[in-house]
């Protein structure tokens, strides 16, 4: 076993200290022998007093330490075992001593670091094996919902659904009143919901993220009644929660309204963390193919749509299911678009700051969640 | 000529004095013995120094130099992560590399780790890392604490992890 070595208080080391020892050679210089006998006596003591806290300090590293573990807790090899190991592991080779708690709180907290993240939910006293947990090993989760029609499909977070409330509205009646009106119907309703990806927030360098859009055609039309804008936002989330508000977009909605404020996100949210840039929503409209963002700082002039960008494909509604790729590259400022994993182009530039991954889901028509739903998928950057 | 071209032989001296001779290209591997010569680039490494390497005993240099060896002429495919299987052979599909920790002694194994690191060569750490891993996978705490030699924790401090760390058993 290794054993600690001490560093010797020269002062000790003459059986008394060197504040003992003065005392003792003033008062000998007195002649008073009882006082001097009692103050060499003191000394002795606080001596073997401190030999004994160092010869108990040896004893119990040496009984916690094996040559094993000493080896373990070293970082480089520590942070090359909590790569291979599941976080159940993890926290039961954690378990084994308190020395390999802290050193693994450290690993799951560099673990992190180098993923260039960071835990954006609102749980008090978490771990950082947890976090490390939650942001690098679980899948990533629609954490905050904002709307009165968006729920989780079967209790999974990855994948939520949307619904127009309005029972009447099936497709095949959207279909029947477009054609017996000409397309001058203007009875379109349907619900703008948003699922927020709060907890997972996006500090710095390269994510990429799929969107897989389930809405099934009915009938023999080609048209789909549920369309998306899929992209990031500032990790407003947690703001955004006590809200309750029934319908929320985070392009079209950009002033604060029954949360006693006065004003706009920006005004109220913005923080250092969000860098220089103004882009703080920036998001993907797959009914049109185009690109929207938003500076979150004006009802009107802070919202630029119908934004065309080079490698746009247009309108996706003509299938079942849509996959989308998004990469968010911080470094290089730039949100991209990927198709079955091959880029089709940058939509936008000039990024700063964090960001989570956000989806607003528009529903026009009452369909089951089988039917309309958004799931969203963490992947390796092609 | 690139150190990887370079035809001279070095030798790694052990704790203990023993010296094991190995193509320099292949000791290059270790960033220690990389940093000892102090090469750069562009320049071209003729005679390089003898590494003394005082913190790995004779029996365990010796099976770094036969890694680095064999790394030169075959390398250690990366392993991925998440990792596939939980074991060490559903891992490391080289049979070379398989035979090379197979049957070592728990102690042997410990040292080679300390080796890898200390002598800064990454794919031996890797390889000897995810043999310790595969070790501990599936484990209690008690049974980690055995097989490491490790005083337990008491009551308490157990109970307050546990209770911190609900969401493990929760998952």
């Amino acid at each position: 076993m290794a054993r600690k070595k001490l560093k010797k208080d020269p002062s000790q080391q003459n059986g008394g200290g060197n504040t003992n020892m003065t005392t003792a050679a003033t008062i000998n210089n007195r002649g008073d022998d009882a006082i001097l006998e009692k103050a060499t006596k003191r000394a002795a003591a606080e001596k073997k007093r401190v030999d004994d806290d160092s010869c108990n300090s040896i004893m119990s590293c040496s009984s916690i330490l094996s040559h094993e573990v000493i080896i373990l807790l070293s970082n480089d090899v520590l942070g090359s075992i909590s790569s291979f190991l599941a976080s159940k592991d993890l926290f039961n080779l954690s378990l084994t001593c308190k020395k390999m708690t802290g050193a693994i709180e450290e690993v799951a907290l560099q673990m992190i670091s180098a993923a260039q993240v960071r835990y954006g939910g609102e749980e008090e006293d978490i771990s950082e094996l947890k976090k490390m947990h939650l942001l690098l090993r679980s899948p990533i989760e629609f954490t905050d919902l904002l709307g009165e029609n968006l729920g989780y499909l079967r209790g999974d977070k990855a994948c939520v659904y949307s619904s127009n409330p309005n029972r009447l509205h099936t497709p095949y009646y959207i279909d029947a009143k477009c054609m017996q009106l000409g397309g001058s119907w203007n009875g379109w309703d349907g619900t703008s919901c948003t699922a927020i990806c709060s907890d997972y927030v996006m500090t710095s360098g390269r994510h990429y993220a799929k969107f897989k859009v389930t809405s099934e055609r009915f009938g023999e039309d080609t048209f789909r009644y549920l369309y998306c804008r899929l992209g990031i936002m500032r990790p407003i989330g947690s703001f955004l929660r006590i809200a309750a508000w029934p319908q929320w977009c985070p392009i079209h909605d950009q002033l604060i309204s029954g949360l006693f404020l006065d004003g706009s996100f920006a005004e109220h949210y913005k923080t250092d963390a969000w860098g220089e840039g103004d882009v703080h929503c920036c998001l993907y409209y797959d009914f049109e193919g185009t690109c929207e963002w938003s500076n979150w700082d004006s009802e009107e002039e802070g919202i630029h749509k119908d934004l065309r960008w080079d490698g746009m494909l247009g309108s996706s509604l003509l299938h079942d299911t849509r996959e989308y790729g998004l990469l968010l590259d911080l470094d290089a400022g730039t949100l991209s678009m990927y198709e079955d994993d091959r880029c089709l182009g940058v939509m936008m530039r000039g990024l700063t700051g964090e960001y989570c991954w956000v989806a607003n889901i528009l529903a026009q028509a009452h369909g089951t969640p089988d039917e309309q739903n958004v799931r969203i998928k963490r992947a390796p950057v092609p | 000529m690139n150190g990887d071209e370079c035809m001279e032989t070095i030798k790694l001296i052990s704790r203990g004095g023993d010296a094991f001779e190995l193509p320099y290209a292949a000791a290059r591997l270790s960033h220690v013995v990389r940093d000892a010569q102090d090469e750069n680039d562009d320049e071209v490494v003729e005679n390089p120094e003898d590494v003394q390497i005082l913190k790995v005993e004779s029996r365990c240099l010796e099976k770094v130099v036969e890694f680095l060896k064999h790394y030169h002429e075959e390398p250690l495919t990366e392993i991925k992560t998440p990792l596939e299987d939980n074991t060490f052979e559903g891992n490391v599909k080289q049979e070379w590399y398989q035979a090379f920790l197979k049957g070592i002694d728990q102690p042997m194994l410990f040292d080679l780790v300390t080796a890898a690191n200390f002598m800064a060569i990454q794919p031996l750490l890797d390889l000897t890392c995810l043999k310790v891993s595969c070790q501990l996978m599936g484990k209690t705490a008690e049974e980690i604490r055995q097989m490491l030699n490790i005083p337990k924790l008491t009551p308490e401090e157990e109970a307050a992890a546990r209770r911190d760390h609900r969401w493990i058993f929760d998952d």
